[in-house]
């Protein structure tokens, strides 16, 4: 089945693009289709412990079965739990050239 | 822009207005408005910024600032009106980024469901700034605060 992906910020410049199609065997989780999406882009297999996922409007486990004309989204961390907040800084600090700066709380 | 008939939430382009929200809360059983205004700092960690991009996820962040209402409207008996707007795009120091507005009958629901609002929202709206250094730039997401 085809799995519609949307990326965003860091995902879409990695990439260059903004939305792909995926084709994921029927049943597919969203484990598969991030394998399926890594196959074609593997600069993004790095950052998959730091990858939210969403369906829809709500954010979706790993293991979240996907059904024909989903549109999977992929984002950087948005929530602020500690473990969470450490990883993002890793992830950035990978991404990021020319600069030392790294993902931090934003009190604005 | 903001219609007075209901809550308001929503993902703009264009620059927000503290009068407007405050409008768009406005109640007759209100004894008191607090607004959150989240504005574009000059600097991170003594890093000087020059301008910051957004980006959102916007169905999705309207959603999710719809569930962060119906959540204050649960938890605070007292509140008349919640209104929620963040900007995306390129933001220059000193523009507001996000605006919450909540009216209530009494001030203390309204600051606390503010307080609420804004915690809230940097831990699950999909949106995420651009931070453009004179040497660099960096994705971060809206964590922390």
């Amino acid at each position: 089945m085809r799995v519609r992906v949307r990326l965003f910020a860091r995902y879409r410049e990695a990439t260059g693009q903004e939305r792909l199609d995926v084709d994921v065997p029927e049943g597919g989780t969203v484990e598969t289709a991030w394998k399926a999406i890594v196959a074609r882009h593997p600069d993004l297999s790095r950052y998959r412990p730091y990858t939210l996922f969403a369906v829809g409007h709500d954010y979706v486990e790993p293991d979240h079965r996907l059904a024909p004309d989903d549109e999977l989204c992929l984002f950087p961390p948005v929530s602020g739990g500690a473990s969470r907040s450490g990883a993002s800084a890793e992830a950035s600090g990978e991404m990021i050239e020319n600069t030392s700066a790294s993902c931090r709380p934003f009190d604005g | 822009m903001i219609e007075r008939t209901d809550d308001v939430f929503a993902v703009l382009e264009t620059p927000l207005s503290p009068d407007a929200i405050a409008e768009a809360v406005d109640d007759p059983g209100a004894g008191g408005v607090v607004i959150f205004s989240g504005i574009v700092r000059n600097q991170t960690d003594g890093r000087p910024v020059k301008f910051l991009e957004y980006e959102a996820h916007a169905p999705m962040a309207e959603a999710k600032m719809r569930e962060i209402g119906g959540a204050i409207r649960a938890r605070w008996a007292g509140v008349r009106r919640v209104a929620i707007l963040h900007r995306v795009g390129r933001l220059e120091i000193g523009e507001a980024s996000v605006l919450i507005a909540v009216s209530a009958a009494h001030r203390g629901d309204a600051f606390e469901a503010c307080r609420y609002a804004i915690d809230t929202l940097k831990r699950t709206v999909p949106v995420w700034k651009k931070e453009h250094f004179e040497d660099g730039e960096v994705w971060v997401g809206l964590q922390g605060g």
